[in-house]
């Protein structure tokens, strides 16, 4: 999605900041509206899912760089790795461990899931050469 | 008022991991992601104790917001812009491995910024009592 080269230009910027304040938005929406822990569970584990889903399904087909942005920066809010680290401490060991297995699962699932459908949806050919 | 400033910190925290990605600081299996992370993941637990305590009110909703952001699990997939059939468990398999690593350090992170936080809190409290 973003890497290294040159500096970020504006209007990649602007996209990044209206995209991780919406991922911040939404990540304590979601904590707000359910804040019970197998509620904040269940809707983590969906919202990582799904947001690592749509980076898949972005690696995965052409789009536009700022669509990409916006995406990448609403990932950060909704999957990252120091709200999830955040989310397990707070919890009771047990649960803690729940969380700590559960949730990268559901990020490695989503990536896979959207990859896999990206690629089944652009359709590339499997020997097709690297540019 | 309160979503201002948890929208504002979340802003600012992608544009510093996204900065930091671009100028090769960031990124999967590196010494300085983890270091980064487990910064973030730190402050992040830090911020969770105080929560539950009077210790630092004014902005940790701010200090949320960017430390949420800041370490995003994007930031640990090792790929190209546009991935082919070839690259797809290659590029799963190693987003798998940062994951698991910054996991573990980041856990670990989070749990002393927590334990920190109760600690600096109670002697404080004593301090002052």
């Amino acid at each position: 999605m973003i890497t290294p080269g040159p500096r970020l230009r504006v209007r990649e910027a602007i996209w990044i900041l209206v995209g991780g304040a919406a991922g911040a938005a939404t990540r304590f929406l979601l904590n707000r509206t359910w804040p019970a822990p197998l509620e904040k569970l269940l809707i983590t584990g969906a919202a990582t899912m799904v947001t690592m889903l749509g980076i898949g399904l972005l690696m995965a087909l052409p789009s536009r760089p700022g669509v990409r942005m916006l995406v990448w920066g609403i990932a950060a809010g909704t999957a990252s790795v120091s709200a999830y680290a955040t989310l397990a401490v707070s919890q009771t060991p047990t649960r803690a461990i729940i969380f700590a297995v559960t949730l990268p699962t559901c990020a490695i699932a989503g990536l896979a899931i959207g990859l896999m459908t990206g690629l089944a949806i652009n359709g590339r050919p499997e020997n097709e050469a690297r540019p | 008022m309160q979503w201002l400033v948890i929208c504002s910190g979340g802003a600012l925290g992608a544009l510093l991991a996204a900065t930091l990605l671009r100028r090769g600081e960031q990124g999967a299996d590196t010494f300085r992601t983890i270091a980064f992370n487990c910064l973030i993941c730190f402050m992040a637990g830090a911020i969770a104790a105080s929560r539950y305590t009077s210790f630092l009110p004014v902005g940790s909703l701010l200090g949320s917001g960017f430390l949420i952001t800041a370490a995003p699990m994007a930031s640990l997939i090792r790929s190209a812009n546009e991935t082919r059939p070839a690259d797809l468990w290659p590029t799963v398999r190693g987003f798998a491995r940062s994951l698991l690593i910054n996991s573990v350090y980041g856990l670990a992170s989070a749990v002393l910024g927590y334990l920190t936080a109760f600690a600096v809190v109670s002697i404080v409290y004593k301090l002052t009592w």
